[in-house]
């Protein structure tokens, strides 16, 4: 079978896909109980929701985490880090010591229904493997389209990473606010 | 591969391990499942894996560390660090010339201050609970966040 790309389909877009994961949700339930849980999952809901405003929105919930899609790859990691330092903010204010990883990856992917797939989609789950605790990882291709429209987002080099079913390296930046 | 010392390196691997023997300047380094040793770095340290351990045995920078399901350790750091895991373990000796923080879920934090320096600590759990052997003061900020793991601090 050819895997060779013609025409763009008309169901693919251009977009950041962004993925987010709250680190230590299990051991969270297991602690607090599963209404707290519950609450937990709406707090992450209800802030994205906040900071990205128009910009985004919801793709599905993947368990703890979420799938966002921006069509703006500047807005997808400005909405990233304001929710990360809001998160912070309140985790910290009470208590609660939970974090928020968070990777993004700028390219192209198809629609099917409410849902995107692709290559590029996959390098985005990939990349919120590696983020730490209250990080935010985005990819070159990322963080070159956030440079070319000048913000107050810096990026810090964290180097090559292989990926499993991912046959090329992708380069990985910390996005930080400059 | 040998490269002189002193030099910057790169690496990002999928399963294999990565082990970094002699004296480097910066360091980073990404595995899925692989494990990752560093001897010494002179300049920062940056390494993180999925499922792998981390061992960094002297750093003269700062230190970025993060495994999802390995043990964490950093035999000494002189500037700041930054050590996170969800379940594995991290033990870490500073300096006290930069600040420590460390982002666990469950396993267990041992910080080893190596010199006469005295951290401000503070311990953010659910659970676990807190051994402070080190007198403590005002010199550098020692900061860990855990959900049920617990931390043990020692002096020199």
């Amino acid at each position: 079978m050819s895997t060779t790309r013609t025409a763009a389909p008309a169901n693919a877009v251009q977009g950041a896909i962004v993925f987010t994961d709250i680190a230590g949700f299990t051991e969270f339930t297991a602690v607090r109980g599963d209404e707290a849980a519950l609450e937990l999952l709406a707090i992450q809901e209800r802030l994205i929701r906040l900071e990205m405003g128009e910009h985004g929105h919801i793709v599905k919930e993947l368990g703890d985490g979420l799938m966002l899609w921006f069509e703006d790859a500047c807005q997808a990691v400005s909405c990233s880090l304001a929710f990360q330092e809001e998160f912070e903010r309140r985790s910290s204010a009470e208590d609660m010591p939970l974090w928020v990883r968070i990777g993004i990856h700028y390219g192209r992917s198809l629609k099917r229904g409410n849902d995107v797939i692709g290559h590029d989609v996959n390098v985005a789950a990939r990349i919120v493997d590696l983020a730490a605790p209250g990080e935010v990882l985005v990819s070159e291709a990322t963080a070159a389209r956030v440079t070319e429209d000048g913000t107050d987002i810096g990026f810090e080099e964290i180097g090559p990473a292989m990926m499993k079913g991912i046959p090329e390296p992708v380069q990985i930046y910390r996005a930080v606010r400059a | 591969m040998r490269c002189p010392r002193g030099t910057d390196v790169s690496v990002g691997a999928i399963s294999g391990r990565v082990n970094l023997v002699g004296t480097f300047g910066s360091v980073k380094v990404s595995t899925v499942s692989g494990s990752i040793e560093v001897d010494t770095a002179e300049g920062d340290v940056d390494a993180r894996c999925v499922s792998g351990s981390i061992t960094v045995k002297s750093c003269g920078g700062r230190c970025d560390v993060t495994s999802k399901s390995g043990r964490v350790r950093v035999e000494r750091v002189d500037g700041a660090a930054h050590a996170s895991t969800i379940s594995g373990g991290v033990e870490l000796g500073t300096s006290g010339r930069g600040e420590v923080e460390l982002k666990m879920v469950s396993g267990e934090a041992k910080v080893k201050v190596l010199e006469t320096k005295h951290p401000r600590v503070r311990f953010q759990s659910l659970s676990g609970k807190m051994l402070c052997e080190c007198e403590q003061g005002s010199d550098f900020d020692l900061k860990v966040r855990s959900i049920s793991g617990s931390l043990e601090v020692t002096g020199e």
